[in-house]
């Protein structure tokens, strides 16, 4: 297990070399777009901005941008932190870390579980497989090195591709995910919903803000068990 | 009679063979004998609509004037004894885009509307005038 923060950059620094050396078919990879701009010596980008190696929140996004987000333009924000701040999914995750655990982006580890670029829509699915393949080389090995006390995951398909590589039955829906919790390392993962804009919406009709009760409840038991 | 998740996974075929086009399916042929929660709108919370939820939801949408066919786009089947799974229904139509995000309504709003099937779905005849847009679940 690696401890100082110099050793655990140093193996995040292999596995991003690792990813920048890989070519998955069908999928291309970050430093192939804009002469390399994008390029980063993460797993993914996103970690640009959210790169506390110590942290003990770690958050697991899906899947970073599509070709056509690549091909849109220059994006500065893309470029320098990894991610584009004005975009509901980010917008929401940060309001929910400040409120919850009190913490901006920048102090916490995030990172993609899928960290290559996916074809022809911000939308387009990736293969239940290839969530996997990318759970066993680049997120578990993540998590064990930050070796934070907590992961969330955003979404279903991220929690059940980390479950289902290490042996467990996958969950139904988020309903099913939000209660089952599971270890890994030295951390506990927990699923909460995409922080997308209909995320939100889903959750919070009836006027009761469910996703803020489900971290709000998850960052009790952060606390309590700290 | 054959069972409908039989009749289903021979249409299908090998759904995780992903050099395959993804094949397009009827609601009927989607939705009959379905009842599994983790094969379409998994994302949703608190209240995820049953399977028959949406498949009462889509065929009222496929008997509109404006719509020539609704059509499910099988994705994968993680579970061998559970339901394959969507996360895209295609609506062939001449209405819009705009015109499909009203017909959704808040309770089946997608996370995003796509114009025009890519080249991995299976390719479906479109009438002139109407084109496909796919309603999208995250």
């Amino acid at each position: 297990m690696t401890n100082s923060r110099s050793s655990k950059r140093a193996a995040l620094a292999q596995l991003g070399e690792r990813r920048r050396n890989a070519n998955w078919l069908g999928y291309r990879n970050i430093g192939d777009f804009a002469s390399g701009a994008f390029e980063s010596v993460h797993v993914s980008p996103y970690t640009k901005g959210a790169c506390n190696v110590d942290a003990p929140v770690f958050v697991l996004l899906q899947d970073w941008v599509s070709e056509d987000f690549l091909s849109t333009g220059d994006n500065e924000n893309l470029k320098t932190l990894g991610r584009e701040p004005s975009l509901p999914t980010n917008k929401n995750l940060e309001a929910l870390l400040q409120v919850h655990f009190g913490m901006d982006v920048h102090q916490v580890y995030a990172t993609n579980l899928f960290p290559f670029v996916k074809p022809a829509g911000m939308s387009a699915n990736i293969p239940a497989k290839d969530l996997r393949r990318a759970a066993q080389e680049f997120a578990l090995p993540q998590i064990e090195i930050v070796s934070p006390r907590l992961v969330v995951t955003l979404g279903v398909k991220t929690f059940n591709a980390l479950r289902s590589v290490l042996g467990m039955r996958s969950c139904r829906n988020l309903t099913e995910a939000l209660e089952s919790s599971f270890a890994y390392s030295d951390a506990t993962v927990w699923c909460q919903a995409h922080t997308g804009a209909l995320g939100r919406a889903n959750r919070n009709r009836g006027g009761v803000d469910r996703v803020s009760e489900d971290w709000g409840r998850m960052a009790d038991w952060h606390r309590s068990t700290g | 009679m054959t069972d409908p998740r039989q009749r289903l996974l021979e249409r299908i075929g090998n759904i995780n063979d992903f050099s395959l086009p993804r094949p397009l399916v009827t609601l009927e042929e989607f939705f009959e004998g379905n009842d599994d929660y983790g094969s379409i709108g998994y994302n949703f919370y608190p209240d995820q609509p049953a399977p028959s939820e949406f498949w009462q939801y889509f065929a009222k949408i496929r008997d509109r004037d404006d719509v020539a066919t609704v059509l499910i786009q099988v994705s994968d089947q993680e579970d061998p004894d559970g339901w394959p799974s969507t996360d895209t229904v295609w609506i062939v139509t001449s209405g819009s885009a705009d015109d499909v995000k009203a017909w959704l309504g808040d309770r089946f709003q997608a996370d995003e509307l796509l114009i025009g099937t890519p080249d991995h779905v299976e390719q479906v005849e479109i009438p002139s005038g109407y084109e496909a847009i796919g309603v999208w679940y995250d």
